[in-house]
Parts: structure tokens; sequence; C-alpha cells
């Protein structure tokens, strides 16, 4: 565990070191989306749950392309693999990271949702998406399989331009299920959250062992 | 004593393309090994099979005793590696690059700012306030080599350090080598740079065809290199290249050559240029450098091998 926090502490630097144009745009994101949600008819052809995955999915797969592809672009992913922290630290480390970061600005998005309703939202919209349990745990499953997905196929895929297109195809294959399912029965959203967070386990997994074998210092194609 | 670093029969290829075929040396407590070879030749490949980041199709490799492949972290923690790349986090700063490597280790951060700054006290180029990535490509080498000696590990890899340093840099990189050595440490050192090699290696290795052909040098070339202190009057060259089949070459108020046969080379071109006129001074065997043997191995496989054509 102690080994993980080494990694997490890194990966925070990183990002609070980064350039300004960073936060620039995650200001600019978190204003977007917040007005977004806040304007949001849940009863509407906007008010879809599609849009909490949509946002994980960039946002995971931001955070994922520095953590895990940039670092290995730069070769610090070797040294950071001879430093004398496991591989497990390493991946779990950075994984926890981006879950996170992804949450954290998922939950900063809402309350700027909140803040901007109470004067530009309609009093007709029906009560905002952060109210929905059920919405936030399809964002945080969405948000756990979009990681483990990004670690796994960080590693797999020789180009990492391809990492959102692969993150958009798994969620979106989910949620085409759980539409396809809903015309027949209605499911509950917190079984798509279950199913995300199960298939997030199995792409965890799957990183683990990506993360341990010869692949995961290939040179990046870009 | 069980070498540091052995291989045995080392192979590793990439898809179709072999890199390493029946690759074997060992490395001793306390030794400095050079590792040279031209580009491509696997140097890299085969410091990341000793690093355990790359795994060996067939043979063993034993690092302390343990297979590098097993990625016990504890292993790495007795290490110092530099890549070819400085693998240093850009957007932090000297002091927390080292925070994170120094936690990494288990080395205290008043263990490790007490070693940066023995370390920084030595060279102009320490500054905490910027960015690593402002840092120009020596300075971050610089960096590099001050994360790979934190808590002097007992093993060091080195891919290709000095090519970015200036002399004081590189000055200063020799004495933490001495240093380490002094401690026990054994080092692995792979360059382009033969005075490096020279200067920092007690063996070398060549990777060529494939395999690590251990050189001779400093010394151990016996008595193939000779040198005979005469003035540079061409026909004495003529004469000894006549004896020895080579041509010599004048350098520092001696004739130097090569020869197969010493013992019966040598007074005959004694006898011959005494005979000729020619004021002898010293006659001796001369202790060759490794980068002699390096080049001369390079000019070898060039004549062996010429490549292909070139038609306009």
């Amino acid at each position: 565990m102690s080994q993980c926090l080494i990694v997490l502490r890194k990966e925070w630097l990183n990002f609070v070191c980064s350039d300004r144009s960073v936060f620039f745009i995650y200001f600019f994101l978190v204003a977007g989306w917040g007005m977004l949600l806040a304007t949001m008819d849940r009863g509407g052809p906007l008010g879809s749950p599609l849009w909490l995955v949509f946002f994980s999915v960039i946002i995971a797969a931001n955070f994922s392309s520095t953590v895990f592809v940039s670092e290995r672009m730069s070769g610090s992913l070797e040294i950071l693999l001879t430093s004398g922290l496991s591989r497990a630290a390493i991946l779990w480390g950075k994984m926890i990271f981006v879950m996170v970061m992804t949450l954290a600005i998922g939950m900063v998005c809402v309350l700027t949702a909140s803040v901007l309703q109470r004067f530009i939202a309609p009093p007709e919209v029906a009560r905002a998406v952060w109210f929905q349990w059920s919405y936030g745990a399809l964002y945080a499953g969405a948000t756990f399989l979009n990681t483990a997905s990004s670690a796994c196929f960080s590693v797999w895929l020789p180009n990492p331009r391809l990492l959102h297109f692969v993150n958009i195809l798994l969620v979106g294959a989910v949620m085409a299920g759980y539409v396809a399912l809903s015309l027949t029965c209605p499911l509950s959203l917190f079984i798509v959250a279950i199913a995300m967070a199960a298939a997030g386990l199995l792409f965890a997994w799957l990183a683990g062992r990506a993360f341990e074998g010869e692949r995961i210092i290939k040179p990046v194609i870009f | 004593m069980s070498p540091v670093i052995s291989a045995n029969n080392l192979v590793k290829s990439f898809g179709k393309h072999t890199i390493l075929d029946g690759c074997s040396f060992a490395i001793e407590e306390g030794e400095a090994y050079g590792l040279v070879g031209l580009n491509g030749a696997g140097k890299t490949t085969l410091i990341r099979l000793l690093l355990g980041v790359l795994r060996a199709d067939s043979g063993e490799v034993e690092v302390f005793g343990e297979n590098p492949w097993r990625h016990d972290a504890a292993l790495h923690r007795r290490m110092g590696v530099v890549l070819d790349h400085d693998g240093m986090w850009g957007n932090l700063t000297i002091d927390q690059n080292m925070k994170i490597f120094a936690a990494a280790k288990g080395i205290g951060w008043n263990e490790c700012k007490a070693y940066m700054e023995e370390y920084w006290s030595r060279t102009g180029i320490y500054n905490n306030r910027k960015a690593v990535k402002f840092f120009s490509r020596g300075q971050r080498m610089q960096c590099a080599l001050c994360r790979a000696f934190l808590g002097w590990p007992a093993l060091y890899f080195f891919d290709e350090p000095s090519v970015a340093l200036d002399v004081d840099a590189y000055e200063h990189f020799s004495r933490l080598v001495r240093t380490a050595r002094e401690r026990g440490a054994s080092l692995l050192i792979s360059s382009h740079q033969l005075d490096a090699i020279d200067d920092l290696a007690d063996r070398v290795g060549m990777l060529r065809d494939k395999r690590l052909i251990e050189l001779e040098g400093k010394g151990l070339q016996g008595d193939r290199l000779w040198a005979v202190a005469a003035d540079d009057n061409p026909q004495w060259g003529a004469i000894i290249g006549e004896q020895c089949g080579g041509t010599p070459v004048y350098s520092g108020g001696e004739w130097r050559f090569e020869t197969n046969n010493a013992g019966s080379d040598i007074p005959a071109i004694v006898k011959r240029l005494a005979g000729e006129g020619c004021a002898i001074g010293k006659v001796a065997p001369v202790a060759q450098d490794f980068s002699v043997t390096i080049r001369n191995e390079y000019r070898r496989r060039a004549a062996e091998d010429p490549g292909p054509e070139v038609t306009r």
C-alpha cells in the first residue's frame, strides 16, 4: 500500500506541476459540462445517462494518456519499473489516481451544475442528474471500466491515440446491451453500473498481466 | 564467491529477428564491465534482460543469484540504473524527482538530502526552482546519474551515460564510479565513447554477430603491439612493414606496429634497422588501451563485411 501511495504522490505532483493550459482546459470543461447538467431535462433527449458515460470516457482517457502513455513515451516508465517499486503498486497507484481524478472532476461538474441551476435552469427541469444514486453508480462504474481498460490497452495498443476510441467502444457496447435489454424488460441503471464494474475487474486483471510482461516497454507509435 | 551477474547462453529474438544468440558472460563483485558494439548490436537489449524488463527466450540469467524476470522489487533497490534516456519526470523539480526515488528505494529524505548536497556541490547546475524539462540534455543526464548513485547501490547499469556530459560532468561521473567501486559495487557500462570505456572498465565485451566476445586490453595484448623509438625516416617504416606484413604508424617519436610473431620479428627488425644505420632507441611492447582493440575489431569487421555496394 505504501508503494501505491508513492506512485499516487508522483502522479499528483506531475499533474499539479503541469502547464497552466491544462488547468484552463479543465476549467472550461467543468464550466461547459456543469452548464449542460444544469440545463438537462431528464425526460428529454439530452437527459440520457449516456452523457455521464461520455464524460467519464473523456476524462479518464485524458488522464490515462498522461499517466500510462506519456510515461512510456518519455522512457520514465522503464526507470520506474526498475526503481524498487512492485509492478502491481505501479499499476494500482496509477489506476487509483486516474479514478480519483475522474470522479473528482465529475463531482466538481455536479457542484458547478448545482450552483448554475439556481440561476439559469428553468423551473420545469426535473430533479438534476446528481441526485440520482443510480447515475452516480453508473459514473463510478464507467470510470472504473475506462481506467482499467486504458491501463490494459495502453500496453496492448501500439498506437495510444486509439485509447479514447477503444473506451468509447467498450462502454458503448455495455450501454447498447442495456438499451436493447430495456426494450424487453425494465432494467435498473445499477445493473449497468455493476456490469461495468465487473468488466473493469476483468480489464484490471488483464492490465496486471500486461504490466508483468515485456510489452510494457515496447516503443509507442504516434 | 558467485558472480554478481551471470548470463549463460542467452537468446533473445523479436519476432523473426534474433538479437542475441548464445550470449554468455559474468561480472564479479567490484568489477566494472564495459559493453561495446555497433548500433543495433543488442547492447540495450542485453541490459534490459539483466534488469528483468525483457525476458530471455532461452538461456539463464542471474543477478545477485536471482532471476531478474521475477520482478523482485527488493532486487531493483540494490541497483542504480541510467538507460539511454534520462527517465526523469519533466514536470517535477530535481528535489521532487529525488524524493520519489528515495521513497521507492526506502531511503529517508534527510539521508537523500545530505547525499544530494554532496552530489551537487561539485557541479553548478543545481536549480530546484525549475522543472527538469527546462534543463539541457546534459543537465538532465546529471540528474539521472544523481538518481542512480542514490543510496550507493551494489550494482549499476549505465547505457550511454557520458554521451551528453561536458568535461566537468564527466569528471564528476568518473569520481562517482570510483567511489562506488571503492564501496565494492559492480558496474556494467555500455558506451560508444571509447575513452570512457578505457577510463572506467576493467574488462570489455563486444557484442558482435549476436554474441559477446571478451576483448583483450590494457596491457593484456601480450606481445602483439610493439614500438621502436627512432626518427621518422619512411625507410624504417618500410623495413618494419616488410618484416611484419602491416603498416607501421609513426607517432610520438616511435614506430608502432603489430606482429603475431614477436619472438622472431623483433630481432630481425632490430638487425635490419641497425644494418641500415638507424639509431634505434627503445624497443618495447606497448600496453594497448581497450579503445585501440575496439577500433581494430570494428575495422576488421568492416573489412570482412563491407556491406552492400552502392550503385549510382
